[in-house]
């Protein structure tokens, strides 16, 4: 049996406000300025330690701060670390 | 932490990747299912870490992206197994001590016993031993019930005991029955009797009615006090009498001493042999071939000792001592302090309680050896407190 992926209590949450995660966009979690979960990554187009640049589905998203590290990568989900001064989204 | 070390478990290597597109590496490692971590980037790169694993499946990769990898350190299991591969010895004595280790901790190395006061240790030990407990035996064997149940049954001065196995020492405690306390039994009516036959010379009667007077001639059995009394009023009250009467009494003696006998004297040679005891195990750990045709041998042995426990490793020695068999021959002279030292001996030892009235001795030779028959007078108390028959 296939499990909706929308079933989840979470995804309940974001229907609730109106928000489709199937959508392609991006998914960033925060913690304070140190730490970006980004879900949903195609791809790297820029890695320096002040400014990363992180592609999606429909927008590429630029970290710039300082010290910026990539503390793990995978195939759709990418964590950054570092002083984090301004996201930026660049459609 | 976990992490830490499944990957220091697996390997992994720090590594700098030079090129001209590092987020392309990472991308593509990505793509493939490669895990990097602490990847920080530099000028013309980046550098992080990766599993050894891996690194070598990202050759072609990085062929292919045109960036040149080089290994900065190396870390984990793989690179120190494989640092110490030619010392195979190594890895066997570690095996081998790793067994050793799962054996003999497994094995009871000392028994120590607590609360004894009456029951021997050496006793206690014995028992135990004939139970299935001793040094070297496998501990998880060990019914611990059944040996308590066997040993109180096989030794009834101990009332309660408990067998524990803490680590490889089985500790053993014991609680002793109470002694039955003495029941005074001086106080029912009964008789004072002669031991022995004699000629009485002193009594001292303090409860009961003298039958005898000094010197008269008594028999063994033969009333001496009497318990029953007689009152004022003409009844008759049973008392336990109580008396020491002394009278000379007649005993004979005979003594023998042989007129050759072999006698093996010490001579100052000695030979030690020590062993080494391990468990149940000794090894031989001196050379000494020396050996007598007649010698006595005593054992010792030392136990190492550590925190009250002792261990089950020390050196045994066995000292040889030469002994010389001697014959020897009496003369009249001789066998007579023989014979009278003898006597001696049995005055102080066999009538410490007597005193020495007369003693005539008579010795004789026979064919093989000298005979002493002695007559001896002794002055003694014969009382003996017997119990009314049913018939008085």
């Amino acid at each position: 049996m296939q499990k909706n992926k929308n079933s989840s209590p979470r995804n309940g949450l974001y229907d609730s406000i109106g928000l489709n995660l199937g959508s392609g966009m991006p998914m960033i979690e925060m913690l304070g300025n140190r730490r970006i979960t980004l879900e949903g990554s195609t791809g790297i187009l820029l890695y320096e330690s002040q400014n990363i640049k992180i592609n999606t589905n429909k927008m590429v998203v630029s970290f710039c701060g300082r010290g910026l590290t990539v503390r793990c990568i995978s195939n759709s989900c990418v964590e950054i670390e570092g002083y984090i001064t301004k996201v930026e989204f660049i459609t | 932490m976990l992490l830490k070390i499944i990957r220091f478990c697996r390997g992994y290597v720090d590594f700098r990747a030079v090129g001209k597109f590092p987020e392309r590496f990472l991308n593509l490692t990505s793509r493939y299912g490669v895990n990097i971590w602490n990847a920080n980037p530099t000028d013309n790169g980046l550098e992080a870490s990766m599993s050894v694993y891996d690194y070598r499946k990202i050759r072609n990769l990085t062929r292919k992206l045109k960036i040149k990898t080089k290994i900065k350190s190396k870390h984990g299991m793989p690179f120190i197994i494989n640092k110490y591969k030619p010392r195979v010895g190594l890895a066997v004595g570690a095996v081998i001590g790793a067994v050793l280790l799962i054996i003999l901790s497994n094995i009871v190395w000392s028994i120590s016993i607590t609360g004894t006061n009456r029951v021997s240790n050496t006793y206690l030990l014995d028992v135990l031993e004939k139970n299935g407990v001793s040094v070297g035996v496998y501990k998880n064997n060990l019914d611990v019930k059944s040996i308590e149940r066997n040993v109180l049954l096989q030794i009834d001065d101990i009332g309660w005991m408990s067998v524990n196995i803490v680590g490889n020492t089985v500790s053993v405690e014991v609680k002793e029955k109470y002694e039955k306390p003495e029941l005074n039994s001086d106080t029912g009516p009964c008789n004072i009797k002669a031991a022995s036959d004699g000629v009485i010379t002193d009594i001292k009667a303090s409860k009961g009615v003298t039958q005898v007077l000094i010197g008269s001639g008594v028999t063994k059995g033969d009333l001496l006090v009497s318990g029953i009394m007689e009152t004022k009023v003409n009844t008759i009250q049973y008392v336990h009498a109580s008396a020491e009467v002394y009278a000379d009494v007649i005993y004979q003696k005979e003594l023998k001493t042989p007129i050759d006998y072999q006698y093996y004297s010490l001579t100052e040679n000695k030979t030690n042999r020590n062993r080494l005891l391990f468990l149940w195990f000794d090894f031989p750990c001196s050379f000494s071939f020396e050996t007598y045709n007649d010698f006595a041998a005593d054992l010792h042995s030392q136990n190492l000792w550590c925190n009250n426990i002792t261990l089950p490793i020390g050196i045994k020695t066995q000292t040889s001592h030469e002994v010389l068999k001697k014959n020897i021959t009496q003369n009249d002279k001789t066998a007579k302090q023989v014979l009278t030292n003898s006597a001696l001996l049995y005055e102080v030892f066999e009538k410490p309680n007597s005193t020495l009235v007369s003693r005539k001795m008579n010795i004789s030779k026979t064919k093989d050896s000298y005979i002493c028959k002695t007559d001896y007078i002794f002055n003694e108390n014969i009382a003996q407190t017997v119990d009314f028959d049913v018939t008085e």
